[in-house]
């Protein structure tokens, strides 16, 4: 169970990741075409200025070249405006290209161009206006910067479009390997997902299976326990008429035949009857501990501990006063339960400390009261843990006895002395553990040969 | 018909009809006694008699609850439920401690309620100072 809790929790992670690294690269795709498409534009953009700028270069020459030919102004018209808007384009494409070094130094050098161009055009028209005449070498001159201007903003041209080609060339290089991990990603997920399921699947079905078992044991044990109850109870119940009978005829013979009986025969018949007596009481004890048991038919009702231990010592007075035991009781709750048989635990466990005091030594009871967690209880389970529990300790000065025997005390009809020493069948501490199991409550004992014993019995307080 | 001195044991235990046969034996009183075993012989005796001879009533009747065929507490119902037997006193004599069985009984008219003591001795004693009792110190209607 431990592994495949492991296996589910290792593929979740592995599809966490694998889910990741698809948005990853769906991203990816979304952000590379992004930037394309802004490049393009960017290019387009100063593709489109620069030709505006060739445009309006040459707008400004053959105005010039018309003025140089007509001398009429009209020519010089577009000479102011394309003169603004050349600049303007040109500043523009300063803008643009400012990321660029290569763009820039090309366009510091067409711009120095441009304003040569420029002024050796207004140098030549001015000259015209003045009536001179231009000389050959000027015009050539005019001619050459054209051409070299021209040259330039083609290489300017030709830089940005390179540019975009490498880009273009980029992107799909990166995009055309994307569609591939998308793939592959998706299908990786894909199979995760099928292991993951495998494995939840796996853990449900055994889960699911091991309920039903559950379900099942329960059944049989709930079927059995009622089974050894009803056959406890049946046993002692028939064990009882045979019995009596063996105790009637023994009497009878004991009554009618006794002058006949030589000595040895009344003693045989003696110890008969007395071990048919004993089992008289064997018989009604399993009958007690049956009755008390099969809480099924009792009701569960509120009850007040501090009422029901002074109708207890009530019960024991005779005993305390023989004895002259000193009890203390302190404030006990009220409890949810079956009063009957809490009535039966305080009786057996307050006239255990009094059966069992020090010879000599006046009997101390006490009966203490605290409320604790669970959590400090021990020898529980853990399951518990936070559960508040009523703790009440039966604290007396009595012989006490070897804690190796903590646990057999509890078990029925086990005794830890002779007959001869205390009266008792070992009954007594077998109905206390089963009252409080009855009240999923605990019992626990501890002590030491002739230093007391203390009784802890521990009561949800919540629930019964 | 007349009421005779004559006491029914209904007991289908063999070991406790010798039991009170030798109790009663004990109680020297003069008084017949007749064993059944089951509610339906009992009911044959009260209404049919013994063998086609005379039919009498028993002066009392001591009836176990548990016994095959028909058991004590249906006989005394039937018993009860007769006008013609109504009045023959009948003690329950059982090894039945339940309460349900002591409510019932005497709800339904028994006139004792007895628990078969565990030794001889006191069986009879019970017997004797029943018989003593109802044999001699009652008086019962005229049949």
């Amino acid at each position: 169970m431990q592994q495949t809790s492991k296996y589910i929790k290792l593929s979740f992670l592995g599809f966490a990741l694998l889910l990741l690294g698809l948005s990853w690269v769906s991203f990816q795709q979304v952000y590379v075409n992004q930037t394309n498409t802004n490049a393009v534009e960017h290019t387009q953009k100063v593709l489109l200025i620069s030709e505006e700028f060739i445009s309006n270069m040459k707008d400004i020459e053959t105005g010039q070249r018309g003025f140089l030919l007509t001398k009429n102004r009209v020519f010089l018209e577009p000479l102011n405006t394309g003169q603004k808007d050349a600049l303007a384009n040109l500043d523009s494409l300063d803008v643009l290209v400012k990321d660029n070094a290569v763009q820039k130094r090309c366009l510091v050098k067409i711009k120095e161009l441009s304003i040569n161009k420029i002024k050796a055009l207004t140098d030549n028209i001015s000259l015209i206006e003045k009536g001179k005449t231009i000389d050959m070498s000027t015009l050539e001159y005019g001619k050459k910067t054209m051409d070299s201007l021209r040259t330039r903003v083609i290489t300017f041209q030709k830089n940005e479009r390179d540019l975009l080609s490498i880009r273009t060339n980029s992107k799909n290089y990166g995009l055309s390997l994307m569609p591939i991990y998308q793939v592959l990603l998706s299908f990786a997920s894909l199979v995760l997902l099928g292991i993951s399921y495998y494995f939840v699947n796996t853990e449900l079905k055994r889960r699911f299976l091991t309920e039903k078992t559950l379900e099942k044991k329960v059944e049989e044990l709930n079927r059995s326990n009622a089974e050894l109850e009803q056959f406890a109870y049946v046993a002692s119940h028939d064990l009882q008429e045979p019995l009596r009978k063996i105790r009637a005829f023994s009497d009878k013979l004991q009554l009618k035949q006794k002058e006949l009986l030589t000595n040895d025969g009344q003693e045989t018949l003696s110890k008969i009857a007395s071990s048919a007596a004993r089992m008289q009481t064997l018989i009604d004890d399993l009958l007690n501990f049956s009755r008390m048991v099969n809480h099924k038919s009792q009701q569960i009702e509120e009850v007040s501990l501090n009422v029901l231990v002074n109708d207890v010592l009530e019960e024991l007075s005779v005993e305390i006063h023989q004895k002259n035991a000193n009890i203390e009781v302190e404030n006990l709750p009220y409890l949810k339960g079956y009063g009957f048989q809490i009535r039966q635990l305080f009786l057996n466990l307050i006239s255990n400390s009094l059966k069992y005091a020090l010879q000599g030594v006046k009997p101390e009871i006490s009966i203490k009261y605290s409320e604790v967690n669970a959590k400090h209880i021990p020898n529980i389970a853990q399951s518990k843990d936070n559960i508040l529990f009523h703790k009440i300790s039966i604290i007396d000065n009595g012989i006490g006895f070897e804690s190796q025997y903590v646990e057999k005390i509890f078990i029925i009809f086990q005794r830890l002395h002779n007959r001869g020493e205390f009266q008792g069948n070992g009954i007594g501490l077998a109905i206390c553990k089963r009252v409080m199991a009855n009240h999923h409550g605990f019992i626990f004992a501890k002590s030491k040969p002739y230093e007391g014993a203390t009784f802890d019995i521990y009561f949800p307080a919540t629930t019964t | 018909m007349n009421r005779r001195r004559t006491i029914l044991i209904a007991d289908d235990d063999e070991d406790d009809r010798f039991l009170v046969k030798s109790a009663l034996e004990d109680c020297q009183i003069t008084c017949s006694v007749k064993y059944v075993e089951n509610g339906v012989e009992v009911i044959n005796y009260l209404e049919n008699g013994e063998g086609g001879t005379e039919i009498h009533k028993p002066s009392l009747i001591l009836l176990d609850l548990n016994m095959p065929k028909k058991d004590g507490r249906e006989a005394l119902r039937e018993i009860k439920n007769n006008p013609e037997l109504r009045s023959i006193p009948v003690i329950i004599l059982t090894t039945s401690k339940a309460t349900e069985d002591v409510n019932l009984c005497y709800g339904l008219g028994a006139n004792g309620y007895i628990v078969k003591p565990n030794s001889f001795s006191e069986l009879a004693n019970t017997l004797k100072i029943l018989t003593k009792f109802w044999l001699d110190v009652v008086t019962l209607p005229p049949l």
